[in-house]
């Protein structure tokens, strides 16, 4: 039963809706929202694949009851792009090979999104330690890891011109 | 999808206490929800309300309070480990929280939440265990402090009463002199459950290698978290060297009573048990 007034932002939007209180975060998103690109792996908080921003953190949304976002500001891998356009980000990954069959890529995308968020030039370390709750089956980490550090550098020249 | 439950989010922490005062015996109370969702979807829990404290921004302070710090209930790992605060006052606990999950995980999970579970292998607990903090327990009634060693009882059980929530944790800033270290094993560097893991804070002694006072707290040893308190008497105001700190740490194995699972036999979580407590002492005393 939808019992429970919602409103949020998602990816700049404000929703304002009804839900049922036992739905996860990733449920509401992929089913009500249609923002498939969160994917759901493990359920259980391990695979990273569900990863979204909310307030300035990646989570997993598997673990995220939807009353819990009430007033959340929430990013999703669909809110990167910006006028058809993908994100510098977005676009490392293609640029660098680090997408795979696809699958972990919006996870891995948003957890690299929420360090850069945080901070502009992390090290080698620091990109690892951000993307070590993001599993890809493929094993593209070093591609992933280029794709990242790719986009410091790039952002980092274009700013200099 | 889980079971159809009620969803409470109180906005105060008078509030949720009320709230558990009338439907202590039916309501979940959860913080980041990164255990309790996992249970609710398989099932293991039924509740028929839960209980969403992450409004309650009055438990999400660091505060330093005289010689002591104040950390908030639903203060996360993510805020521990970024915190000017905890960097300096507790470094001991900033290296367990640095273990815990993964990113996403120590973004929404918190130390209280971490404490409530209560799981045998929670990696924030060693590190309370060790710098002898303590927990502030409220309910409608009022409030009571007990060392965070004597609120744990089991595995998943607590000294904490169903009307009860955890306010906050309570633990004395470290001072000149005083050294820690925390070593986790598991099967990968991240998202790993504790095989083993052990926290250790010292006092360094007058003598060069020496130590005044030493603390030692055991995780997935045990059925709880367990201070290891032979082997610190045996550690105590003699000095160190390899031999002897290799020999006295041998001690750890009567200290602890680990099981056998799916991820390490009860022989080699012991074995590791001195490996880790030897390593971490070393690095103490010798490399840091």
């Amino acid at each position: 039963m939808k019992s429970t007034p919602l409103r949020l932002r998602v990816n700049g939007k404000t929703i304002e809706t009804m839900v049922e209180p036992n739905q996860r975060l990733l449920d509401f998103l992929r089913d009500e929202l249609r923002l498939t690109g969160v994917k759901e792996g493990c359920g259980v908080g391990e695979c990273g694949a569900c990863t979204v921003i909310m307030n300035g953190q990646a989570v997993n949304s598997c673990l995220v009851l939807v009353g819990q976002a009430n007033g959340a500001d929430v990013l999703t891998v669909e809110g990167l792009a910006e006028d058809g356009e993908l994100s510098p980000l977005q676009q490392s990954f293609i640029d660098h090979g680090a997408v795979h069959c696809g699958f972990c890529t919006p996870g891995m995308v948003m957890s690299a999104q929420a360090l850069l968020m945080k901070n502009p030039k992390p090290s080698r370390s620091e990109i690892k330690t951000a993307l070590s709750g993001n599993l890809c089956r493929c094993t593209g980490y070093q591609q992933i890891v280029a794709a990242v550090e790719g986009v410091i550098k790039k952002v980092g020249a274009d700013s200099a011109k | 999808m889980v079971n159809d439950f009620r969803l409470v989010r109180p906005k105060t922490l008078p509030e949720a206490l009320g709230l558990l005062d009338e439907f202590g015996q039916e309501i979940e109370p959860v913080a980041g929800g990164t255990d309790l969702l996992v249970k609710l979807e398989d099932g293991r829990i039924r509740p028929s309300q839960v209980m969403d404290l992450s409004a309650l921004n009055e438990l999400k302070q660091i505060r330093l309070v005289g010689e002591d710090l104040h950390l908030g209930a639903l203060v996360t790992h993510t805020a521990v480990l970024e915190s000017p605060l905890t960097r300096t006052e507790a470094p001991l606990l900033v290296m367990g929280c640095r273990t815990v999950g993964s990113t996403q995980i120590r973004n929404m999970g918190t130390l209280g939440g971490n404490l409530a579970t209560a799981s045998p292998a929670g990696d924030s607990i060693p590190a309370l265990v060790a710098l002898e903090a303590k927990v502030v327990l409220a309910s409608k009634k009022g409030e009571r402090t007990l060392p965070v060693e004597d609120f744990l009882v089991g595995p998943g059980k607590t000294e904490r009463r169903r009307e009860e929530l955890i306010k906050e944790i309570i633990l004395p800033c470290a001072r000149e002199g005083e050294k820690g270290f925390y070593n986790k094993l598991g099967q990968r560097n991240a998202l790993a459950i504790s095989i083993a893991n052990v926290a250790v804070w010292v006092r360094l002694g007058e003598r060069k290698n020496t130590l005044s006072r030493v603390r030692i707290a055991f995780g997935a040893l045990a059925p709880t978290v367990k201070r290891g308190r032979m082997v610190e008497d045996a550690l105590t105001d003699r000095e160190l060297d390899e031999a002897s700190l290799k020999g006295i740490t041998q001690l750890a194995w009567k200290e602890v009573a680990p099981i056998t699972d799916i991820r390490a036999s009860a022989q080699y979580r012991r074995d590791m048990a001195i490996a880790l407590l030897y390593q971490s002492l070393y690095h103490i005393l010798f490399l840091s």
